[in-house]
C-alpha cells in the first residue's frame, strides 16, 4: 500500500495514535506541509516489516516520529530531506523503546540532520541490528535514553549531550570498526 | 459368441456417442453472472455494485466476526470528497497499488480523522492500492493525512 499526504501546518502520509495495526510493505510520505511525517506513531506500537517512509520539505521533516511509542521496525528505510530546520530519518522522543533491524535511515538539507534522534527518558532503550544511521550532521543524536548499536553502520558520526550510547562491532561506514563509545579511534 | 459381438458393439458405438457428445459440451459462465460471491461488495467506474468507495464501505451495516466483508475496488482512479471511514470486519482491498487510487483533497482543523483521506479500524485489512490526501493550497494551515488510525490494534495494512 502507498500512503502520501502533503502540504498544510502538519502532514502525515500515516498517522498513528494509540494504534498497534500491522503494515506490510508499505510506502508512506509526507511532504510540503510546516510539519511532515512520513509515518508518526504517538502511543503506538505498530508492526513495521519492509515499510519504506519519507518526508521532505516545509519546515520539521521526519520520515518516521515516535513519541512514546514502541514499533518494532524491521527491513525499513526512514528518509527525510529538505526540512528547513529539523530533518530526521527517525525521531524517538518520550517514553519509547524500540527494536530496529536492517533500518537504513538518511538525512539531509536541513540545520539539523540526523538517521535516528533519541530524546528519551533515562530508562528507555533503542537498540539496533544491521542498521544503516546516516545524517548529514549525525548518524545518531543521543538525548537521553540507553542507546545499543550492534552490527550497523554510523554514517556522519554521533552527537551525545546524555544518555549512554553504546556500539558493538560497528564501524563508520567505510569497513572502520567504531569502539564502543560509537567514536572513531584516535589513533 | 455372436451375442458377445453384438453387446460389444453396441457399448463401443455408445462410448464413443458420449465422448463425442462431451466434446461438443460447452460451458458458458456469463460475465454480468447472477452468481455473486457473498459479502463481497464491488466498486468499479461500470459493471460494479457501486462507483463510489465511500458509498460502499457505507451500506454494510451487518459486519461482524462470524459475517466479515470484503470491498473490493476495481483499477481506476476514484475521487473522494469525504474520509472513507473503515468498518470492523470490512476489509477494504485494491487490484493493486498501480491500479487503485484513492484521491483526494481532505484536509481538517485537528488531529483526527477529519483531516484524513481514509480513517482505520479495527480487525480490518487495508491493502493493494494507493492513496493520496492532496492540500490544493500549500499555504493553508489545515492538517492532512494518507492514513489515519486511532485506538486499533488489530488492523492491517500493507500492500
Amino acid at each position: 500500500m502507498t500512503a502520501s499526504a502533503s502540504g498544510g501546518a502538519y502532514c502525515s502520509g500515516v498517522f498513528n495514535t494509540s494504534s498497534s495495526p500491522t503494515m506490510i510493505n508499505v510506502t508512506a510520505s509526507a511532504s510540503g506541509g510546516v510539519n511532515n511525517w512520513g509515518v508518526y506513531n504517538g502511543s503506538s506500537s505498530p508492526r513495521m516489516n519492509n515499510v519504506s517512509a519519507s518526508a521532505s520539505g516545509g519546515r520539521y521533516s521526519y520520515g518516521i516520529w515516535n513519541t512514546s511509542s514502541s514499533p518494532s521496525m524491521v527491513n525499513v528505510t526512514a528518509r527525510a530531506f529538505g526540512g528547513e530546520m529539523n530533518t530526521h530519518g527517525v525521531t524517538n522522543t518520550g517514553s519509547s523503546s524500540l527494536r530496529l533491524s536492517n533500518v537504513t535511515t538518511s538525512a539531509s538539507g536541513g540545520t539539523s540532520n540526523y538517521g535516528i534522534f533519541n530524546s528519551l527518558g533515562s530508562d528507555n532503550t533503542i537498540t539496533t541490528r544491521h542498521c544503516t544511521l546516516e545524517g548529514s550532521d549525525g548518524g545518531i543524536y543521543v538525548g537521553g535514553g540507553i542507546i545499543r548499536v550492534m552490527q550497523s553502520s554510523i554514517l556522519g558520526g554521533v552527537t551525545k549531550d546524555s544518555g549512554t550510547l553504546t556500539c558493538v562491532n560497528s564501524d563508520n561506514g567505510v569497513a572502520t570498526a567504531l569502539l564502543d563509545t560509537c567514536q572513531l579511534s584516535s589513533l | 459368441m455372436k451375442w458377445l459381438v453384438s453387446v460389444l458393439a453396441v457399448f463401443m458405438a455408445c462410448s464413443s456417442l458420449s465422448v463425442a457428445a462431451a466434446h461438443d459440451n460447452v460451458v458458458i459462465i456469463p460475465i454480468n453472472s447472477a452468481r455473486k460471491l457473498a459479502h463481497v461488495v464491488t466498486v468499479s467506474a461500470q459493471g460494479g455494485d457501486f462507483t463510489d468507495p465511500v458509498a460502499a464501505v457505507n451500506s454494510i451495516s451487518d459486519a461482524g466476526p462470524s459475517n466479515p466483508y470484503v470491498v473490493l475496488i476495481g483499477p481506476g482512479i476514484y475521487t473522494l470528497t469525504e474520509t472513507l471511514v473503515m468498518k470492523e470486519y470490512v476489509s477494504v482491498m485494491g487490484t493493486g497499488e498501480q491500479s487503485t487510487k484513492l484521491t483526494g483533497a481532505i484536509g481538517g482543523g485537528s488531529l483526527d480523522a477529519n483531516s484524513a483521506l481514509v480513517s482505520g479500524a479495527d480487525n480490518a485489512v487495508l491493502s493493494d492500492l494507493t492513496l493520496e490526501n492532496i492540500n490544493p493550497d500549500a499555504g493553508s494551515s489545515s492538517i492532512w493525512f494518507a492514513l489515519y488510525n486511532s485506538n486499533t490494534v488489530h488492523h492491517s495494512f500493507r500492500m
